[in-house]
């Protein structure tokens, strides 16, 4: 995992990594996120929140953007402060329209066994936004 | 909620009873990404011969993500192809609330204890 932290305006930093194409490697990252989010002390309801959506977001990273092609590899950029966390997942995907992506929790779509990680960031997170590729999702969770 | 919590940092360890109650599946610890191949292996593996029933006990479960939500969708819909009910026991408030998000408490038979699935199905 190829890291390093950026001190741009804000008073936390934000931590860069680069990381494999792989859940071991995604995990790593997200326990890393994480031990940071706790040291802030954030409530645990927000670091489970927190640990869901990014869950989410790497499955989705390694899993539909990059198809779990090893060849590839997932980029988190994340900052903790005192009010918020924001993290952005990258793919190296081509991306996706998310508002083409069907609600899972329709009749018609319920025992479907996919299609549930989108709308678990958006009902956990504060704010869930995809860049205009649809290849990097980024997250935000305020301390309440 | 305490236990929850750690348990929902711990890896996920699968326990199988088989007995006159039907095959019982404890889940503890934490379904994440990196362990939801292990969990579909071994709960899909339970549905491919006859019970009279498929019980999955929760109570120590303290993560789950769409992939193991997934996993439990496809174990639930073959064990109805072979004629018997599948149903989760005691999910701990932080997996209720995910199953209450994504609507499958409408598609899964949701019960208190093993005792109480045995008894209403």
């Amino acid at each position: 995992m190829r890291q390093k932290r950026l001190h741009a305006d804000q008073a936390s930093p934000m931590v860069e990594m680069t990381i494999p194409n792989e859940f071991d490697a995604a995990r790593a990252a997200e326990e890393q996120i994480l031990r940071d989010v706790e040291k802030h002390g954030y409530e645990p309801e927000a670091c489970f929140a927190i640990r869901l959506s990014v869950e989410e977001a790497l499955t989705n990273a390694v899993k539909h953007g990059n198809k779990n092609d090893r060849s590839k590899r997932v980029h988190v950029n994340y900052r903790v402060d005192p009010k918020q966390v924001v993290i952005l997942i990258r793919d190296e995907g081509p991306g996706f329209n998310p508002g083409t992506v069907p609600d899972p929790t329709s009749a018609t779509r319920l025992s479907l066994p996919n299609g549930r990680g989108i709308m678990l960031m958006h009902a956990y997170m504060d704010e869930v936004q995809y860049n205009q590729t649809g290849n990097e999702v980024r997250l935000v969770k305020r301390k309440q | 909620m305490a236990s929850t919590r750690q348990n929902s940092r711990k890896p996920l360890e699968i326990g199988v009873d088989d007995s006159s109650k039907g095959v019982v599946v404890r889940l503890r610890g934490s379904a994440t990404m990196d362990h939801v191949d292990r969990l579909r292996e071994q709960l899909l593996d339970l549905t491919t011969s006859s019970h009279t029933r498929l019980v999955v006990d929760m109570s120590e479960l303290g993560f789950i993500n769409s992939l193991g939500l997934g996993v439990l969708i496809t174990a639930h819909l073959r064990c109805q192809r072979r004629g018997y009910p599948m149903c989760l026991v005691n999910p701990p408030p932080r997996i209720l609330r995910i199953l209450k998000v994504t609507r499958l408490t409408d598609l899964f038979a949701v019960f208190g204890s093993v005792d109480e699935a045995v008894k209403a199905t």
